[in-house]
């Protein structure tokens, strides 16, 4: 089943279109590589999914919301069900590694029971109890890395995005954090993951999507 | 009280912790806004109060026949109360005017003439809606044609002055009033929407893990709050300062509104939330 399709989606900043009749699928608890080279229209293909875009043309449906029929109050909940992690982790710099989890329940009006029960969790999962009173800025890029997984999960969403995941990461770290990603999908949760490292996309092995000039290839 | 309010609670008072510099200015720029309108209120007010004492003061003289009978005396009176805009009428006798120009000016000249030539008079007050050049005009010649009176004396180039330069005063004031209250609201706006600025990243990250608009408004809006009110209170507290050394210079001269203070504080309360709110909404679009 679908939880995540692209219909002829076009997306247009003022008079340039960036992507062009986009038709992509992403099934439940599947792993799918989005490649192309930068600005091929990856990282605007994951924001027509959250929805920080809306198409200009085609449809875009994510799980029960249509960009055809969704109203910008609904966009918070469509926001609860995705979990997203970027290239700069876009972690809030002045507070714990707990914290930084938590609040993406605080966000939602979790109870804070659960909210300390999941984000424990949710950091031993990602391997990082031990550092939950630390700040952002005593880890390493892998570690922070992790912290935004762990945030972009906690709230248990059906499909992770991640735009460029390991773009700031050295080799190692990065293959870290494809073995974290691939746990994760393991567990259930499907991962769509745009990136231009042809490598790491061979060496996982799963469906590629690829995109250049904004258009879908093949 | 709902999980989220306490949330908000905590979030904005842990907002203002994080960045003091910010609130510091925001506090301020807030005060010092304040400060400005309390001080232009104030002095519009005191003018307000010096106007009109100077008008209340206006009197008329109303010289009345030397050779008028004290029944006829008492009609004059009585038709001067009955002319509309006539707050009070007070005789003064011959015998009195002698007494008060006796004590202005001393015996010696009275001492020269043999008889008191001073005439009886009415000194009039008029009612304060019709203290001004043009219905103190009316009123005199009304009571100039009254049977019995000879002449009507007040001070008319006053009068005149006052309701000339007291009308552009009042555009001028009302002028610097409006300039003084949008540019002490640009700049609280300006400030607060800058430092919300700053706190944009925080915006688009609650905004990702799926914060509705009120969610992410509200801490902000704690926060100004708690700067409206610490601004508002730093106002008070300077214009007291201000009230003190003017009272000290002035005693009891300058008068300062009665709820200013709370009008202050509630100002702003009302001006930093109000500046959250359009801080915050321009990046929630």
């Amino acid at each position: 089943m679908s939880i995540v399709r692209l219909i002829n989606a076009r997306l247009q900043y003022e008079n340039t279109e960036v992507l062009k009749r986009i038709n992509l699928s992403v099934r439940s608890g599947e792993f799918v590589f989005l490649v192309g080279p930068s600005g091929a229209g990856k990282s605007s293909v994951l924001k027509l999914i959250y929805m920080a875009e809306r198409p200009a043309g085609g449809q875009v449906v994510v799980g029960k919301y249509s960009s055809v029929h969704i109203t910008p109050k609904d966009i918070p909940y469509l926001r609860r069900q995705l979990g997203v992690v970027f290239q700069d982790f876009k972690l809030l710099d002045d507070r714990t590694v707990y914290d930084n989890v938590a609040f993406a329940m605080q966000v939602i009006g979790a109870k804070s029971k659960d909210i300390k029960k999941k984000a424990l969790r949710m950091l031993a999962n990602v391997g990082l109890s031990h550092k939950r009173y630390m700040m952002p800025h005593e880890l390493s890029g892998g570690e922070q890395q992790r912290v935004a997984i762990a945030r972009a999960l906690v709230n248990e969403p059906f499909i992770l995005l991640a735009d460029e995941p390991t773009g700031n990461l050295d080799p190692v770290t990065a293959a870290g954090i494809m073995d974290l990603l691939e746990k994760i999908n393991e567990r259930g949760t499907a991962v769509l993951m745009a990136t231009h490292n042809y490598a790491l996309v061979e060496r996982i092995g799963k469906r590629v999507v690829r995109i250049e000039g904004g258009s879908v290839l093949g | 009280m709902s999980l989220g309010f306490y949330y908000a609670l905590r979030e904005g008072v842990d907002g203002i912790r994080r960045a003091r510099l910010a609130s510091a200015i925001s506090i301020l720029t807030t005060t010092i806004a304040l400060v400005l309108f309390g001080v232009f209120v104030v002095g519009t007010l005191n003018v307000a109060r010096l106007v009109e004492a100077m008008r209340s003061r206006v009197e008329f003289e109303v010289f009345i026949d030397n050779a008028l009978e004290d029944v006829e005396t008492g009609r004059v009176g009585r038709e001067i109360r009955a002319v509309a805009g006539v707050a009070e009428a007070v005789f003064v006798s011959r015998d009195d005017a002698k007494n008060i120009f006796q004590k202005e000016f001393g015996d010696g000249f009275l001492d020269l003439v043999e008889n008191n030539p001073l005439p009886a008079s009415f000194r009039i007050t008029l009612a304060k809606e019709f203290q001004n050049a043009s219905e103190a005009a009316r009123i005199a010649g009304l009571i100039g044609k009254i049977d019995g009176v000879d002449e009507v004396v007040y001070r008319r180039e006053l009068l005149s002055a006052l309701d000339k330069y007291v009308g552009l005063a009042v555009t001028a004031d009302l002028i610097l009033g409006v300039v003084v209250f949008l540019s002490s609201f640009a700049l609280v706006v300006n400030v607060i929407r800058l430092t919300i600025g700053a706190k944009r990243r925080i915006i688009e990250i609650m905004q990702l893990v799926g914060a509705t608009d009120g969610f992410v408004r509200r801490p902000f809006l704690v926060q100004g709050f708690i700067q409206g009110l610490l601004g508002g209170l730093g106002a008070a507290l300077v214009l007291t300062l201000i009230q003190r050394f003017l009272q000290g210079q002035f005693s009891g001269m300058i008068i300062f509104p009665k709820h200013l203070f709370i009008a202050l504080i509630a100002g702003g309360i009302f001006l930093a939330m109000t500046a959250s709110f359009f801080g915050v909404r321009r990046y929630l679009r």
